[in-house]
């Protein structure tokens, strides 16, 4: 044995205050407990962020990006993504050159104007000539056949083109037809057109002062999603669209749950005959089938196809919807009556409301708010997939299922049209299950933390 | 006689027809003052009597008498509040008798509060009662999770003693708690009852625990009453053959001198559930001296002497 | 002197939680020899039960976060070896069974294929033969009717059949090491009297050696050749039965054997331990059991007794100085 140096006092008695005495952790809250392990899960931090973020966009978005969802831009319709472009103001007027056009014409064709709201283009004439044609091409003609997008036909001398011009570069030909019925191409114009409003349009949607005219630059709004086609902001409709989707996602649920569980909760306390007949009930409403419910609903509400349904939606989600948690708090309260402290506190003289309040309703939070956390998810998808077949939200109320659904037919040429709207369905949709998941691991308290 | 217990009953319906008897015919009595045991195995019938005792779950049949007035088969809202500071009870679950929600002297104090006493009042008379128990001030705002096992018990018993009961059923209070702690809580018991002469039913399968603690005990095997009577008689000389086995099949710790303990045969069988009994002594078919007639007619309680009476026919 | 059986040597295991490592198993040593008893008595919480589960990787809690030391069978170490090497003695050489049958029964099988099956897996025999063998061993293990019982499946089982059909099962493969974590704690008394006496008669037919975890004292007296009693993850004092319980040594092991209610005297109060066992997060400095020792003194709050003569107490020593 290894030779061990005592202290003198060593084999006294040791006192009493000199036992160590274990520090008992602090006195932890359910709710604090719950908070504990719910931080510790990434995915539900996660989540939790997301939808933080999601909702304060859709609340205090439209404060911040006031551009007006319901403004149509003509002008500017199906734009990808841009920050405010500089335009120049014009005044569409009617055209009337010079029917001789000054020495210096050449035989290659001009631009006297290239704004996006007109190209002017004229050419020396050529004698004998039955018509020019034009053409436009959005590049360089690889041989005479390829020219581009056939615009029309001029007699005289000059052409001016309207047709949905954007700020890129134009490749212009003119092909002169004789009236020998041969054809010569004149040599290619290039031009950039330069971004332009008309002014009376400027005026009318406030951009410019009244006293701005002809030839001013004017900073157009910017449209960081781009805009719709009919030239209405993205962004805005997305913001707008949102709180529509929101407000029958998170209303529907919240009172659904809440008629569900005052049902389940009587049905639970109550038991016997009563129960029976409540959950047969319920059982009744499950079964009904909802689509076909909601076109009813419609019906009876005198909604036609194609008129706003935000309110038969609401209700439809409501009435189908409180079953589930009905049956949910029921089945919570029996199992919780079973309880010894709810035993105990009956021998203590509690009666029926206090047994409620005290006892089984904070017990039954829990499970209700993961209950919620996962109808809420259920009902985004259910009001998107009505408003996109659509019996939901129609025009000029939006909502992401809305916007999917015109987005759906643009998503050959302008996919991002369905992208955003979707994308924001999945993410909430995903951000309030998995906040679900988080939930309910962080309620499943094994009490077993405490000291041994 | 603080409580009569006559010949209560109390059955549950199974599925096809069939019938648990799972308290068949009990009598018996406590005195003020008195700690009456009831051992038995699992399916005896003592954790739903001791159920039946306090109100939850009605009898069947046969009625309870408290200070000689029937207790009501099933309780009003009045009934509660009128029985609360007569009859109270200790559960065997600690971590579920306890609400996860309240802390240590809001569970005290809660039977006060029902009884209409205010808040403050209720906590400060919640707070001795923490003490009594023993356990420290510093605990009283803990949640029952942070709580050890014996300290829980220890709750239960404040929650239940804080409305000053005259009786106090025990269900089976120590067999989930270590040893070490189980000594402690019995004492805690024992001192109660001594220093406010508080009447106890202790329900418990542990038979030294029963030896020790009761001044009587009544002996119940699926549903029925075996043997009642003195503690101490009924264990040193058992007059029932279920009681006999009970009591050398209980593990004791061997003395050095003494090895029968390992010689013993163990009585063959098990418990069962007492589903449609027919009208025959329940321990016959284990019983190692069992006549024709314990097959076929019930045994009645025959006194033995005036500190103990027994079920079988071959006394 | 030739190695036991099975020897445990400084094993250490910690788990992880939300506060930190909880110290389960802090330097336990034990050893069995072939052919004997051995009971490891304590509290809940006291690592008896995680000490045997950590030797043979078997931690329902997961992959604890701790484990050193040594773990031998027959001289072999098998402490931290690959499931697949484990499986070379687990259910072989060394079997388990624990307190709750029905959790480590399949329900939707019936016993006697369940019983079988082991046989088949371990020893490549038929199934006629694996079948005929189960019938035997459920003989063996005095379960009743044993042909019908062949074909009921476990819920249709008692308690106490069920643990002999668990018996049976980890005798299939004549295993030289039992162990049985708490196999009678879920039992009325009537059949854990049946289960233990069946136990007893087993291990000496078998020649087998038999570690029993209880925290059942009066169990231990029955059963026991040795005695290992266990508080807050170590080893406290190891005797022979009949000394520890004549003369308990550790002030734990007396508080303990006085707290039994058999031991009062029928006289009340008892002589109860007070306070409760310690919080394995932060395990008190010096010995364990100090702040509930009614003979503390200085050195036990100041430094960790050493195990002399199977005891870890200070009082052993201050006895020495004293003489």
């Amino acid at each position: 044995m290894s030779e061990l140096h005592y202290q003198p006092d060593d084999f006294e008695a040791l006192p009493e205050n000199a036992r160590q005495q274990q520090e008992i952790p602090p006195g932890l809250s359910y709710w604090a407990k719950v908070w504990l392990r719910f931080r510790v899960n990434p995915r539900s931090l996660l989540s939790l962020l997301t939808l933080t973020l999601l909702i304060s966009m859709v609340l205090l978005g439209p404060l911040i990006w006031s551009q007006d969802p319901s403004q149509i831009w003509l002008e500017s319709r199906l734009q990808d993504s841009q920050g405010g472009l500089v335009a120049v103001l014009v005044e569409p007027e009617l055209w009337q050159p010079n029917i001789r056009p000054p020495v210096t014409v050449p035989a290659r064709p001009i631009a006297l104007l290239a704004t996006t709201e007109q190209v002017r283009i004229q050419w020396a004439p050529l004698a004998d000539v039955r018509h020019y044609w034009l053409y436009r091409h959005t590049r360089m003609p690889q041989d005479k056949d390829d020219v581009g997008l056939p615009l029309g036909y001029s007699d005289t001398p000059w052409y001016e083109d309207q047709l949905n011009l954007k700020s890129r570069l134009y490749v212009y030909t003119v092909v002169a037809e004789f009236t020998d019925d041969t054809q010569v191409a004149l040599p290619v114009l290039e031009v950039t057109p330069q971004l332009a409003i008309g002014l009376s349009s400027a005026r009318l949607q406030g951009l410019v002062a009244e006293s701005a005219i002809v030839g001013d630059t004017v900073t157009l709004p910017a449209h960081p999603l781009g805009t719709d086609a009919l030239g209405r902001d993205t962004l805005a409709r997305l913001l707008l669209g949102g709180r529509t989707s929101l407000f029958i996602g998170l209303i529907a649920p919240l009172v659904a749950v809440f008629l569900g569980a005052i049902y389940g909760g009587i049905a639970g306390l109550t038991g016997g005959r009563t129960d029976e007949i409540m959950m047969r009930f319920a059982d009744f409403i499950i079964a009904l089938p909802f689509l076909l419910f909601m076109i009813l609903l419609k019906v009876l509400l005198g909604i036609g196809p194609g008129e706003n349904g935000i309110m038969p939606m609401l209700l439809a989600l409501i009435i189908l919807g409180w079953p589930a948690s009905a049956r949910l708090v029921r089945g919570q309260i029996l199992q919780l009556r079973q309880q010894d402290y709810v035993n105990a506190a009956l021998l203590l003289g509690a009666n029926r409301r206090y047994l409620l309040g005290r006892h089984l309703l904070p017990n039954v939070m829990g499970v209700l708010l993961v209950a919620l956390s996962f109808a809420i998810p259920q009902a985004i998808f259910a009001e998107a997939f009505l408003s996109f077949i659509g019996l939901g939200v129609t025009a000029p109320a939006t909502s992401w299922g809305t916007l999917s659904n015109e987005g759906m037919r643009l998503i050959l040429s302008h996919p991002q049209q369905l992208l955003f709207p979707a994308a924001c369905i999945s993410l909430t949709v995903l951000g309030f299950n998995l906040l679900g998941d988080g939930l309910r691991d962080a309620l499943d308290i094994q009490m077993q933390e405490g000291p041994a | 006689m603080l409580l009569q217990v006559e010949a209560v009953s109390r059955y549950f319906k199974l599925a096809r027809g069939r019938m648990l008897h799972a308290v068949d015919e009990v009598s018996f009595n406590v005195d003020g003052g008195e700690i009456v045991g009831i051992v038995g195995e699992s399916g005896s019938g003592k954790s739903t009597l001791g159920r039946l005792l306090v109100g939850l779950g009605s009898p069947n049949s046969g009625q309870i008498r408290y200070n000689g007035t029937v207790l009501p088969r099933e309780y009003s809202a009045r009934d509660r509040l009128r029985m609360a500071s007569e009859i109270q009870m200790i559960f065997q679950d600690t971590r579920g008798s306890l609400s996860p929600r309240l802390t240590a002297v809001e569970v005290v104090a809660e039977g006060l509060i029902i009884r209409g006493e205010n808040r403050l009042n209720a906590h400060n008379t919640a707070r001795s009662w923490l003490a009594k128990v023993g356990l420290d001030h510093s605990l009283a705002e803990r949640y029952p999770h942070e709580l050890s096992g014996g300290q829980r018990q220890r709750l239960g018993i404040a929650r239940a003693l804080a409305v000053e009961p005259q009786l106090l059923v025990c269900d089976e209070p120590v067999s989930a708690l270590d040893v070490s702690v189980q000594a402690q809580i019995i004492n805690l018991l024992y001192e109660i009852s001594q220093s406010q002469n508080l009447a106890m039913v202790f329900i418990a399968h542990d038979l030294s625990l029963v030896q020790l603690l009761c001044d009587r005990v009544v002996v119940m095997y699926m549903g029925k009453v075996m043997e009642q009577g003195d503690a101490a008689t009924v264990f040193r000389q058992p007059g029932h053959p279920y009681t006999q086995a009970l009591v050398s099949s209980s593990p004791q710790v061997r003395q050095i001198e003494d090895s029968t303990a390992q010689n013993h045969q163990p009585i063959p069988g098990e418990v069962q559930a007492p589903i449609n009994p027919v009208a025959a002594c329940r321990f016959a078919d284990r019983c190692s001296k069992a006549e024709a007639k314990c097959h076929s007619q019930p045994p009645p309680m025959i006194a033995l002497s005036e500190q103990q009476s027994v079920a079988c026919h071959l006394v | 002197m030739s190695e036991p059986l099975f020897c445990i040597d400084q094993l250490q295991v910690g788990f992880p939680s939300a506060q930190g490592t909880v110290h389960a198993v802090r330097g336990v040593s034990l050893a069995v020899a072939a052919g004997e008893t051995l009971a490891v008595v304590g509290e809940s919480g006291c690592g008896k039960s995680v000490s045997f589960a950590a030797s043979l990787g078997l931690l329902p809690q997961g992959q604890p976060v701790e484990l050193s030391g040594s773990v031998r069978f027959d001289g072999v170490e098998i402490l931290g070896l690959k499931e697949t090497s484990l499986n070379q003695y687990r259910g072989r050489d060394i079997a388990m069974i624990f307190q709750d049958p029905m959790a480590a029964l399949n329900p939707t099988m019936r016993i006697g294929d369940q019983v079988a099956e082991t046989l088949r897996v371990h020893q490549g025999c038929s199934r006629g033969v694996a079948m005929a063998q189960a019938h035997r061993l459920l003989d063996q293990v005095r379960l009743s009717n044993v042909a019908d019982r062949l074909r009921q499946y476990p819920f249709e089982l008692s308690g106490g059949m069920l643990q002999r059909v668990m018996i049976a099962t980890a005798l299939a493969n004549n295993p030289r090491l039992l162990i049985a974590d708490e196999p009678t704690t879920a039992l009325d008394v009537t059949t854990q009297d049946q289960i233990l006496s069946l136990l007893r008669d087993l291990r000496a037919e078998r020649d087998m050696a038999l570690v029993l975890i209880t925290h059942d004292l009066a169990v231990v007296s029955q059963m026991a050749d040795r005695v290992a009693v266990m508080y807050a993850g170590e080893v406290v004092e190891r005797a022979e039965v009949d000394d520890l319980f004549t003369q308990p040594r550790h002030p734990y092991t007396q508080g303990l054997l006085a707290s039994l209610p058999s031991s009062a005297g029928h006289q009340l109060p008892m002589a109860a331990l007070a306070g409760t066992p310690p919080n394995l997060l932060s395990p008190p400095v010096g010995c364990a059991f100090h702040p509930r020792c009614a003979q503390a003194m200085n050195i036990c709050a100041r430094r960790e007794p050493e195990v002399v003569h199977g005891l870890a107490c200070w009082l052993q020593q201050k006895n020495r100085e004293i003489n």
